[in-house]
């Protein structure tokens, strides 16, 4: 019928949110599991479940998707069968830098920042986790964690004082090349 | 604080590994039908700056371009005369070889009481008179969750729960042997204030 060049590019809608979205859903997810297998598992039962409520919207508050998981991993933890798999595995299985194989390959300052996140205390992490990667807002943590408001920007804080204690300053200033060069 | 600005800037500039692309059909399995709600469609001027979609995306392309086809034919079949009386630019569809200037979207005024989009519940009336039966309509209850508590300025704290439905109207046509049915997701939040405890 219409014999001109225009064409029409269509997808469905979750396909752009989730591809936005989901490298940090699964990084927070990871923190909640403590195991790969159930991190995936945990953020596609938690984003369908969303989606199907507010999917037809178009827009979906990734709030939403990040609380879904927190309650589904807690829900899991309690029960039998999944306590059993989380206790055999080791926290170490799955370090925080494992989520960024990419940006580890780029420099030894990532490397450096990101294994200092994985040494921080789990509850000071996932505050900044979703602080820095999810976006969110301090109420918006406050309200996923069901923590108060003031106990979420403490822990971010913290993590943040920890983090620029621990990150060695000879690698703030020269990332490139952190320590003096001897041929000879 | 201003000493963590420099680190948290640090910190946003590592971007975690996106999800791997068996992943990603596992979710598009598990989504269904509800994955293909809410579908974008872009008058796309320059082809070859679009990439063709993914091949397993491309059953979905194709529903899409049917329920948009089908709207269109059910819509000039009910109304042939279509929306002659707007002159309004019609974007890439006037380049479609019509007499009449083209009805758009941005042109079609929605009817919020007519299931149909872009017909109003007036214009679907006429049609009971072409053989048309009354509509029968029902009302699913798709799923209702707790969204907790949430707080209210200056009132108390309420409960939050969302009904999810699904609105469905069938219209029958026997001597055409022909129906139309209309699907509309609805949403209901329902607050429940929450006494304080003497």
């Amino acid at each position: 019928m219409n014999s001109s060049s225009h064409t029409v590019h269509s997808q469905p809608i979750w396909k752009s949110w989730f591809a936005k979205h989901g490298g940090k859903l699964l990084l927070f997810a990871r923190q909640q599991a403590r195991c790969p297998d159930d991190a995936e598992d945990l953020v596609q039962e938690a984003f369908v479940r969303i989606w199907r409520l507010y999917g037809h919207t178009g827009e979906v508050a990734p709030g939403l998707v990040y609380r879904a998981i927190r309650r589904l991993a807690i829900d899991w933890a309690r029960s039998l069968d999944r306590r059993k798999i989380r206790e055999q595995k080791v926290f170490a299985d799955t370090p925080f830098a494992s989520s960024f194989e990419r940006e580890l390959e780029r420099d030894e300052r990532n490397r450096a920042l990101l294994q200092a996140v994985d040494g921080l205390p789990p509850e000071q992490k996932e505050v900044l986790t979703l602080k820095i990667w999810a976006d969110l807002t301090f109420d918006e943590i406050a309200r996923t964690l069901d923590l108060s408001l003031n106990t979420v920007a403490s822990r971010y804080r913290y993590a943040l004082a920890k983090l620029k204690d621990r990150v060695p300053a000879t690698l703030k200033d020269e990332p490139k090349a952190p320590y003096p060069h001897h041929d000879s | 604080m201003n000493g963590f600005e420099e680190l948290e800037k640090e910190l946003r500039s590592l971007r975690p590994d996106d999800p791997s692309g068996e992943f990603e059909v596992k979710v598009e399995q598990a989504l269904g039908d509800s994955g293909r709600l809410a579908v974008s469609q872009l008058p796309d001027l320059d082809s070859e700056a679009s990439p063709d979609p993914p091949p397993k995306s491309k059953n979905l392309v194709l529903a899409g371009f049917s329920l948009v086809g089908l709207a269109a034919v059910i819509f000039f079949a009910l109304f042939p005369s279509g929306l002659t009386d707007t002159g309004a630019e019609a974007g890439f569809l006037q380049a479609l070889p019509l007499r009449d200037p083209v009805p758009s979207a941005s042109v079609t005024k929605e009817d919020d009481s007519s299931p149909l989009h872009g017909v109003s519940s007036e214009e679907l009336s006429l049609t009971l008179e072409n053989g048309w039966s009354e509509p029968w309509s029902q009302e699913i209850l798709l799923e209702v969750s707790d969204e907790g508590v949430i707080e209210r300025p200056g009132m108390p704290p309420a409960r939050k729960y969302r009904y999810q439905y699904l609105d469905e109207t069938i219209w029958t046509n026997p001597g055409a042997n022909t129906f139309i049915r209309s699907s509309a997701p609805r949403q209901e939040v329902l607050l429940i204030g929450l006494e304080p405890l003497e």
